[in-house]
């Protein structure tokens, strides 16, 4: 989606479009499903055109919504990013291992005051969550996490160098379902 | 912005590198990597001072062969490896402008879950190592031995060895590692269930493969300490074993009598 975005945000700019030029074309983007790898550029004396090259099309990949879980220890806070309908204490089981906090409270809508031991379904819906715990925790995941025949857990966890991902295991959870190549 | 994203990567990986089949069911845990891993011979690494405190690794050398290193890191992807565990590298800024960076830095980024620190190092050291042996080929003057290696159900290496190839060509690498940053983490290589002396050479536990040909695992598996598990105390008086319904238990389990 971003993308698509992207195009119709440059050929805003482009000087002559109307306004409804602009929005047929927004209009045309988001129903190609235009993609970096089957997007086609033609460039003529009067400019240039895009297309959508039907050969390079891969199939449609899901793509994971993600609300923010901010987890307060007294020494740091440290933010996951988890999608929707993840069990948050499945999922924090397992990324800190034998370094779970015993306690995690929840705290609607920041509010200290407020703040009660979360349930163990507590899953993830429409808002961001804040939990607080009141000891330390770190990444201890168990060895045998990364192994192909552990599948049985309720979520799956992606560390990327661009944050941690907590992602709901969907009935046929297969890698080319998780990752989403550039 | 972030609430609707997918995880933008090139491949989803294992724990220490290995790419797994797109169409394979997820594991629990995976790693999601943009770069491959080269290989290194981590000569550079000789020429700088390695530092292990609470709280960080640092390399401190001059601007130059820090370039090296940084380089060094880029090329093996250790560097993202290290950030998808919520450590990243720095430098400090003034003296990068000056172009005098004599310290890389290796701490953990704010607000992200990250290994501890002992942790840290030993994987760094692990992810070295690797980096090190991934490139070699063939072992010795005359390989005809399949051999391969297993580490944490990952094998890391797989190769042909001449027969009087030791595991010392192995284990100097990893001492040589685990000596830069300080830790002692000795492995027990252990072949055909046995844990070998890796100065012997290997011809020994050679197996043959299903067609035909020598073939050796080789597993390596941390170091044990001995001594068994604690042993426990039996704060029970004398006159209470004397009266207990287990005293026999009791003095078949130790092997001799307490009662007096």
């Amino acid at each position: 989606m971003g993308f698509q975005h992207a195009i119709c945000n440059g050929i805003a700019f482009l000087q002559g479009q109307t306004p409804v030029e602009v929005h047929e074309m927004m209009t045309e983007a988001l129903q190609r499903r235009f993609t970096a790898a089957n997007t086609r550029w033609k460039i003529d004396r009067d400019g240039f055109s895009f297309d959508t090259d039907e050969f390079a099309c891969r199939p449609t990949l899901s793509m994971h919504a993600t609300r923010d879980v901010t987890l307060k220890c007294p020494t740091e806070t440290v933010r996951i990013h988890t999608e929707r309908g993840v069990i948050i204490l499945d999922g924090l089981k397992m990324l800190t291992g034998d370094a779970m906090p015993s306690v995690v409270s929840l705290i609607p809508g920041g509010n200290m005051d407020a703040r009660v031991t979360i349930p163990l379904r507590y899953a993830i819906r429409e808002a961001d969550v804040q939990l607080l715990s009141d000891v330390p925790t770190a990444l201890r995941i168990k060895l045998d996490a990364f192994q192909t025949r552990e599948n049985q857990a309720s979520c799956i966890v992606v560390l990327s160098a661009k944050g941690t991902f907590i992602l709901r295991r969907e009935r046929v959870a297969c890698l080319s379902q998780m990752c989403f190549s550039p | 912005m972030n609430h609707h994203m997918e995880v933008r990567c090139t491949s989803l990986v294992g724990l220490l590198g290995q790419s797994h089949d797109p169409d394979m069911l997820c594991p629990n845990v995976v790693i999601a990597r943009d770069y491959i891993s080269a290989s290194d011979n981590l000569q550079v690494l000789d020429f700088i001072r390695i530092q292990v405190t609470d709280g960080e690794v640092s390399f401190h050398a001059a601007h130059q062969v820090l370039q090296l290193v940084t380089e060094l890191f880029q090329k093996t992807a250790i560097d993202e490896v290290l950030e998808a565990l919520g450590w990243f590298m720095v430098v400090d800024a003034d003296a990068f402008v000056a172009r005098d960076v004599t310290q890389l830095r290796i701490i953990r980024e704010p607000a992200r879950i990250a290994l501890v620190h002992d942790d840290l190092v030993y994987f760094l050291a692990v992810q070295l190592f690797l980096t090190r042996i991934r490139n070699w080929a063939d072992i010795g003057h005359n390989p005809t031995i399949h051999c391969r290696l297993k580490l944490w159900n990952t094998w890391i290496w797989d190769g042909f060895i001449d027969a009087n190839v030791t595991l010392d060509h192995f284990n100097r690498v990893w001492e040589m590692i685990t000596g830069w940053f300080g830790i002692s983490k000795p492995w027990r290589y252990v072949v055909n269930n046995r844990t070998v002396n890796p100065s012997w050479p290997l011809q020994g536990f050679v197996t043959q493969e299903q067609y035909g040909g020598d073939e050796l695992k080789i597993y390596l598996l941390l170091g044990t300490h001995g001594g068994g598990p604690p042993q426990s105390f039996d704060l029970r008086s004398a006159s209470q074993v004397r009266t207990s319904d287990n005293a026999d238990t009791l003095i078949s389990r130790h092997g001799h009598s307490r009662v007096p």
